[in-house]
């Protein structure tokens, strides 16, 4: 039920208010109704049938920049102790 | 996408973070996630086992189907026995125990029932089959309301009068209060992330005020998970007890506006039952008064049979975080995923299925 997954939408449809959604190994259709301003090569959350919102994916990024960054300072730590 | 999920999949970073953990935990922590996909993700990446022993996760009720109380269940059983009925329903709900039957039962011995994608295929139902009445056994938390709302509302447009809402929708912040106020255990809460994708980081804030209580909203792959844990303990270090935000790539402060004015525009928010839990104020959504015609509680009045427990079944301590799924008799033997005895071993999402699935025996 709350396992929303992040897709790239690949089409969008006014008419029906929907949008193509790609995971990679299946394209769904879901409806556009529940969000706002999304655009053709968003990356979205879709649960249920709806897509949720967009995700940042320069958020994401930056958090994985930071994370390697901060094992990258830990390691050069632990060598100056060595 | 791919290889940014890679990142929040990595080993190193994994370890990088346990270790953080470890070295700052500052005595027992007992954190509660509240999120079924968080229940699924803890036990999927074997994340206890970055914890040092002084951190206990203990899950919480945070699975929709899981906590739809039996009442529920046995009312949508009921009016899949009506003729001209068709129900329709999320799949994860078809296999949960009622008190003498389940949905998948039900089908079986010839109901009209049908799983459905989004709520929307409810109302192409309804559309589809004029002539019959179409109930859509609605579960959830905040993510769902918002779908459920458009259905409606949609069907008010088309200008259907058969289509029908049997409302088990609930809001998280009243049952995340209420497990305190019961003497629960809990340090802190893991908060669930597409919960707050709708709801935004401010319906926990009476929470980390009231109980002082770090909450922190958490993402579902490993590296979110643990990062967020880093964030609880380092305010649990520092004496904090604040709302803050890991999953920051899809959780907004302000959240979802438009879904929140769905939900608002449909709903109210009432009294409800939660298994394991009881009755906790104001922690339901019901259809609001001017959509009654849409209400299958008000419009589809039948009689429901008395409630009865599984016997042996504990699930309703471990929604509340008070056992583990080893520790019920019924575990691994009388209730497995293939032939479940409880709501929590249904849905992938419960702590049994999740522990049956990815932990040892």
């Amino acid at each position: 039920m709350c396992l929303g997954i992040p897709g790239r939408i690949i089409s969008i449809d006014t008419v029906n208010k929907t949008a193509r959604v790609d995971f990679g190994e299946v394209v769904v259709t879901a409806s556009t109704l529940a969000t706002d301003g999304c655009g053709i090569g968003d990356y979205v959350l879709v649960h249920s049938g709806y897509i949720l919102n967009r995700i940042d994916i320069d958020d994401a990024r930056d958090t994985i920049r930071m994370l390697e960054e901060l094992g990258r300072k830990q390691q050069g730590m632990n060598g100056e102790d060595n | 996408m791919v290889k940014i999920i890679e990142g929040f999949r990595s080993d190193s970073i994994c370890l990088r973070l346990s270790e953080l953990i470890a070295a700052q935990t500052p005595g027992p922590l007992t954190i509660m996630e509240v999120c079924g996909g968080h229940t699924a993700a803890l036990y999927r990446y074997g994340i206890q086992s970055f914890l040092p022993p002084a951190i206990r996760m203990v899950s919480g009720p945070g699975c929709p189907v899981c906590v739809s109380d039996v009442r529920f269940v046995d009312h949508v059983i009921a009016l899949a026995r009506l003729e001209d009925v068709i129900i329709a329903t999320y799949g994860d709900l078809m296999r949960v125990p009622g008190s003498s039957s389940s949905l998948e039962r039900e089908k079986a011995a010839g109901a009209d029932i049908r799983t459905v994608w989004s709520a929307l295929d409810a109302t192409a139902l309804a559309k589809e089959f004029p002539r019959r009445r179409v109930v859509f056994a609605a579960i959830g938390f905040e993510t769902t309301i918002p779908g459920t709302a458009i259905a409606v509302l949609e069907a008010k447009r088309l200008g259907l009068d058969n289509l029908f809402v049997l409302s088990s929708h609930k809001i998280m912040p009243p049952a995340m209060s209420a497990l305190i106020d019961s003497g629960a255990q809990i340090d802190a809460y893991l908060c669930p992330g597409h919960v707050s994708v709708v709801t935004g980081s401010s319906i926990y804030e009476p929470i980390a005020a009231r109980y002082h209580k770090p909450c922190v909203i958490s993402g579902f792959e490993p590296v979110d998970i643990l990062l967020s844990i880093l964030m609880i303990v380092r305010q649990a270090a520092e004496g904090r007890s604040g709302v803050e935000i890991q999953y920051t790539r899809a959780v907004k402060p302000e959240g979802n506006s438009r879904a929140q004015a769905l939900i608002a525009e449909v709903f109210t928010p009432r009294d409800d039952h939660w298994r394991g839990l009881g009755i906790i104020s104001q922690s339901g959504m019901a259809l609001c008064d001017g959509l009654r015609q849409f209400d299958a509680e008000r419009e589809l009045t039948i009689e429901i049979e008395e409630p009865q427990a599984t016997e042996g079944c504990i699930c309703a301590l471990i929604l509340r975080g008070g056992k583990q799924p080893r520790d019920c008799p019924l575990y691994g033997n009388m209730c497995t995923p293939s032939t479940p005895a409880g709501a929590c071993m249904v849905s992938s999402e419960g702590a049994c299925a999740s522990a049956f699935r990815y932990g040892a025996l």
